[in-house]
């Protein structure tokens, strides 16, 4: 049992347990107080946060999706309906029309509606004249560069709401034409932040426009360069094909000499057989005679008649004369073999071809038109087969064998033709032992019309065309000279696996 | 201080002793608070240290012991206040980097303004682990009997000692744990 005393602490210690567990809760709920505060604060927070994000994210979807052109190769006016479509929605509209002329069409107006609750398009042709008057009666309350937003009160024929809001938008195209888009709304408000969205998506939207027409312009102006690259490379072939011939002409006069020779010798010995056959007639004739005379004939007297012809000799002459002129019938052919390949014209028909026999064709052609006192040494040993045209090929090693003999003239001198084949090239070398080349002329020697001959004999034509020719089969053209030395052209042709 | 530490200080003294000891030590103390704690608040550190030297005059026990006793007391009961993922406890070592890498880091997101202890893990081994303890209020007897009353919760036999101690003149506190057997 306690005493009173002792009840009388007890109590005094209980009051004051008490009296702190009171103001220990007085505390702890003034904290919770003002922590729900604070929840609360941050919950408002949290909304008008979340609020704001959803509405940044609306925006940014919309300008994302100005941005994204789906397809680069869309037309001014798809691009339009797609600006049209996703702006309808971002901007709550309920319709949206656009006019849009064109060089072609400088009067074509509103004639198509896009409608948001079904999303689709639809031609509405009345809806111009709607449109036209709103827009000459509308006064814009919010304005924005293109942009116009106006308040309005009217009502379209195709929608039942009266329309509280005319959104305009104009812009240049193509010869400095208007184009015009027009959004109606039947919201009651337009939010300040769409205007500024607009804004924002109205620069991204005409960059996107000047992407497009410059891109249209650019595939015309493609499409011209591709005519006018077909003519050129047309006219090239000509070019070609004419300095080919001129070459032709250059070497006409050897070549008919180097005709002519076999031809004359041919000739003359064809005379000669006329003669042997009408001599070897007259024997026949005597004999005969002698037979129907005197029934028979002895040795003796037909001896004597062939001896008196010299038959025997013209027997052998004969053989003699007739190889002869087979041969100068066969070299006749043989030029002419050469000239025909060299004349083909051949601007795409590669084949597989051998470099050597196009080379020593080249030398023989060339052979013919050269000075007597040019000799050429040629060092060509077996080489590997590329794919190449055989007569562009020949001529420009004509035009080489004719260029080097032109520097050696008047007093001639050795052309070297040295074929070598390495692991991955055909390097062919031709040097001539002439007068050389300054630094002025070794600089312009591929320019074309750039000649050193005298006005009348040369084009001024062979080495660029001649490079051109080079260059299409890959192959590349260096030059080595010395003024009154000589000059080395190097030819290197790939050679592939084939 | 946290309040929670004062109102745990204050339910420990009434379990181990009586309330009255509680109600001497707060008239005596007179503290600005008036002992009347809450868990939510917090209090000037130096209440918890008067309260603790009180608890040494009334009682005659070494401030080390108290503090050692009231830390394993301590651990049963904060951990009922601890969310159910820090209830899952391997044992001791894993409990103690827990405690350091994840616990703290809590409780920093939690109240960016308590003062949490660092601890720096120096050696471990199966056995034996050697850690720092880095606290401005110096209350590494405490942090002795928190590991204590972990080793009763994992049922391990360990030893916990301290080969430096900032009360002994040394720069640093440095723990040791010992692990006699497994459990």
């Amino acid at each position: 049992m306690m005493t009173n005393e002792e009840m009388s602490k007890r109590i005094d210690l209980l009051e004051r347990k008490l009296n702190r567990e009171k103001c220990a809760r007085e505390t702890a709920e003034k904290a919770l107080e003002g922590y729900s505060k604070q929840a609360w604060l941050t919950n408002l927070n949290l909304e008008e946060a979340l609020t704001n994000q959803t509405k940044r994210t609306r925006d940014l979807e919309y300008l994302i999706a100005c941005a994204s052109v789906k397809d680069p190769g869309i037309t001014l006016e798809d691009l339009i309906r797609e600006f049209v479509e996703i702006s309808c929605q971002f901007t709550q509209c309920s319709a949206a029309s656009y006019s849009l002329p064109s060089p072609e069409k400088p009067d074509t107006n509103f004639e198509y509606v896009f409608l948001m609750n079904d999303k689709t398009w639809r031609r509405e042709p009345q809806i111009n004249a709607e449109i036209q008057e709103q827009l000459v009666t509308s006064e814009g309350q919010y304005k924005n560069k293109n942009w116009m937003i106006c308040p309005a009160d009217f009502k379209l024929s195709f929608h039942d709401n009266p329309m509280n809001w005319l959104y305009r938008f104009h812009f240049k195209v193509d010869n400095n034409l208007q184009a015009w888009l027009c959004f109606f709304s039947d919201q009651p408000e337009v939010e300040e932040e769409t205007i500024y969205v607009l804004n924002t998506s109205e620069s991204i939207f005409l960059n996107n426009i000047q992407k497009t027409l410059i891109k249209a312009r650019l595939v015309r102006r493609n499409e011209e360069l591709q005519a006018t690259v077909k003519e050129l490379q047309f006219a090239q072939n000509q070019l070609v094909q004419s300095e080919k011939m001129v070459v032709l002409g250059q070497l006409a006069a050897g070549v008919a000499h180097e005709i002519n020779n076999p031809m004359s010798f041919i000739k003359s010995n064809l005379q000669i057989l006329t003669d042997y056959i009408d001599e070897i007639e007259t024997c026949q004739n005597y004999l005969t005679a002698k037979v129907n005379e005197e029934g028979t004939i002895d040795s003796t007297t037909y001896s004597q008649a062939l001896s008196n012809i010299d038959y025997q000799f013209i027997m052998s002459d004969t053989k003699e004369i007739l190889t002869s002129a087979a041969e100068g019938a066969k070299r006749v052919s043989e030029i002419i073999r050469d000239l025909k390949s060299f004349t083909h014209r051949g601007s795409g028909d590669f084949t597989l071809m051998d470099l050597g026999d196009c080379l020593n064709s080249a030398i023989k052609i060339a052979q013919s038109g050269l000075n007597k006192n040019c000799i050429i040494e040629k060092h060509i040993p077996e080489l590997s087969m590329i794919h190449a045209s055989n007569g562009q090929l020949q001529q420009v090693f004509i035009n080489l064998f004719v260029n080097a003999g032109d520097a050696m003239a008047p007093n001639g001198g050795t052309i070297k033709v040295i074929a070598e084949e390495t692991q991955n090239s055909i390097i062919i070398r031709v040097s001539d032992t002439g007068c050389g080349m300054d630094e002025l002329t070794r600089n312009k020697l591929f320019t074309p019309f750039f000649t050193t001959k005298p006005v009348g004999q040369g084009t001024g034509l062979g080495l660029s065309v001649s490079f051109a020719i080079l260059e299409s089969h890959e192959a590349t053209i260096e030059v080595e000279t010395e003024l009154n030395v000589g000059t080395t052209f190097i030819v290197t042709f790939p050679v592939k696996n084939l | 201080m946290k309040g929670v530490i004062l109102v745990k200080l204050g339910e420990f003294v009434e379990s181990v002793f009586d309330d009255a000891l509680w109600d001497e030590m707060l008239t005596e103390a007179n503290l600005p608070s008036q002992g009347a704690y809450t868990t939510v608040s917090n209090y000037d550190d130096n209440e918890f240290f008067q309260l603790i030297d009180l608890i040494k005059t009334k009682k005659g026990l070494p401030n080390a012991d108290i503090q050692r006793a009231y830390g394993e007391w301590l651990f049963e009961h904060l951990l009922t206040l601890a969310p159910e993922h820090a209830l899952i406890i391997k044992d001791t070592f894993s409990f103690l980097h827990k405690a350091q890498n994840l616990i703290h880091v809590e409780v920093k997101k939690l109240h960016p303004e308590a003062i949490i202890p660092n601890f720096t893990f120096i050696h471990q081994s199966e056995q034996a682990l050697t850690m720092r303890y880095q606290s401005h209020r110096g209350l590494c007897f405490l942090c002795e009997g928190i590991i204590s009353g972990l080793a009763i919760k994992t049922k391990e036999q360990l030893s916990i000692s301290q080969s430096q101690c900032v009360h002994k003149g040394d720069t640093e506190c440095i723990i040791e744990v010992l692990k006699h057997d497994d459990k």
